[in-house]
């Protein structure tokens, strides 16, 4: 996993491009967008999974601003996004390039929280069509919220003592 | 994931992705669909759904030939001892060669072709020809704007470095 400015580099230089080759333009510049943020702030936080020096999937965090759920509001690590690359969607190549991308990011999202010292508590909202993911990760289900569009929220709590 | 499991894993290592090492971790993964998440997503997963079939293989293809070149320009790049300004040369390298195969000739289409084909047999490397033959051919491919655009950015990586060691400090005055 790599945190550096070669995330950046790797956006424009080679998913940017490619994707807008294919014949449509702009379609990740919020990516984009959020890993210029995450040099500016320190809560953000942007990885890219790089197999071959290609990225094959990108995770942001927010590691400060956002709370939990539950009654007591513990702090956690809030998933801003978490993609595969396409070649990567089973749902689009069949078979994938690699396998298991979205399970690693989740797992190293759970390692930033316990290095923060939250525990593990991570959360996100699933876009619809990967909601079974999440319950297939043993994520427990908040339902949908309103605030986020309407997409399922999901939240770890901490790791079991 | 089990919670259990994963806690055990902290308290031994302190590094939950080495459970990644263990045999079954990865077989364990039978989610068939996809995983995005996040609002920010959307807009990705909307677009990716209204690709064609033939613009995936395309980008498919991209991703497969640059899996291929990037380690091998990496490994070129890293022999020409650049130091501190290695990750700015590499991206400015791997920005050029991608402009560069964009359009390629029909000579390196079949080449490319070829290459990935070579790839995908998953022969020992020693026994990948057209491998070999990769360094030479992205060193054909860059301009002599190219090799001096990337002597520049290595040369100011270079000298940003000597200035910031310059600037040292003034240490504390000696007792005496």
């Amino acid at each position: 996993m790599v945190r550096d400015e070669r995330h950046l580099h790797d956006v424009e230089t080679f998913w940017q491009p490619i994707l807008t080759e294919v014949g449509q333009p702009d379609p990740v510049w919020k990516c984009d967008y959020k890993l210029r943020q995450s040099q500016q702030r320190d809560s953000y936080e942007a990885y890219s999974l790089d197999v071959d020096d290609l990225s094959q999937g990108l995770l942001f965090l927010e590691t400060q601003r956002y709370r939990s759920q539950q009654a007591q509001r513990f702090p956690l690590v809030y998933v801003e996004m978490l993609v595969t690359a396409p070649w990567n969607r089973i749902d689009i190549e069949q078979p994938p390039w690699l396998k298991g991308v979205g399970r690693l990011l989740l797992l190293f999202s759970r390692q930033r929280s316990a290095e923060l010292g939250y525990g593990g508590r991570v959360a996100l909202h699933s876009l619809p069509s990967a909601e079974g993911f999440y319950h297939a990760q043993g994520m427990p289900d908040y339902g949908p919220d309103p605030e986020k569009d309407g997409l399922v929220y999901f939240e770890y709590s901490t790791f079991p003592v | 994931m089990d919670d259990k499991r994963l806690a055990e894993q902290l308290a031994k290592t302190g590094n939950l992705l080495d459970v990644t090492y263990e045999d079954g971790w990865w077989e364990v993964d039978d989610w068939d669909g996809p995983i995005e998440a996040g609002v920010l997503a959307k807009p990705y997963a909307a677009y990716l759904e209204s690709l064609t079939l033939e613009q995936h293989r395309f980008l498919r293809r991209r991703m497969r030939l640059f899996s291929i070149l990037l380690p091998e320009l990496k490994g070129w790049l890293q022999s020409w001892e650049l130091g501190r300004s290695f990750e700015s040369v590499y991206a400015e390298a791997k920005r050029r060669i991608y402009e560069h195969l964009i359009q390629p000739t029909p000579e390196q289409t079949d080449w490319i072709t070829a290459l990935i084909a070579e790839d995908d047999q998953q022969l020992p490397m020693e026994e990948r020809s057209l491998r070999s033959q990769v360094v030479p051919m992205l060193s054909s491919l860059f301009t002599q704007e190219d090799r001096q655009a990337l002597a520049d950015i290595a040369a100011q990586g270079m000298a940003q470095g000597v200035l910031q060691m310059v600037q040292v400090e003034t240490p504390p005055p000696i007792a005496v």
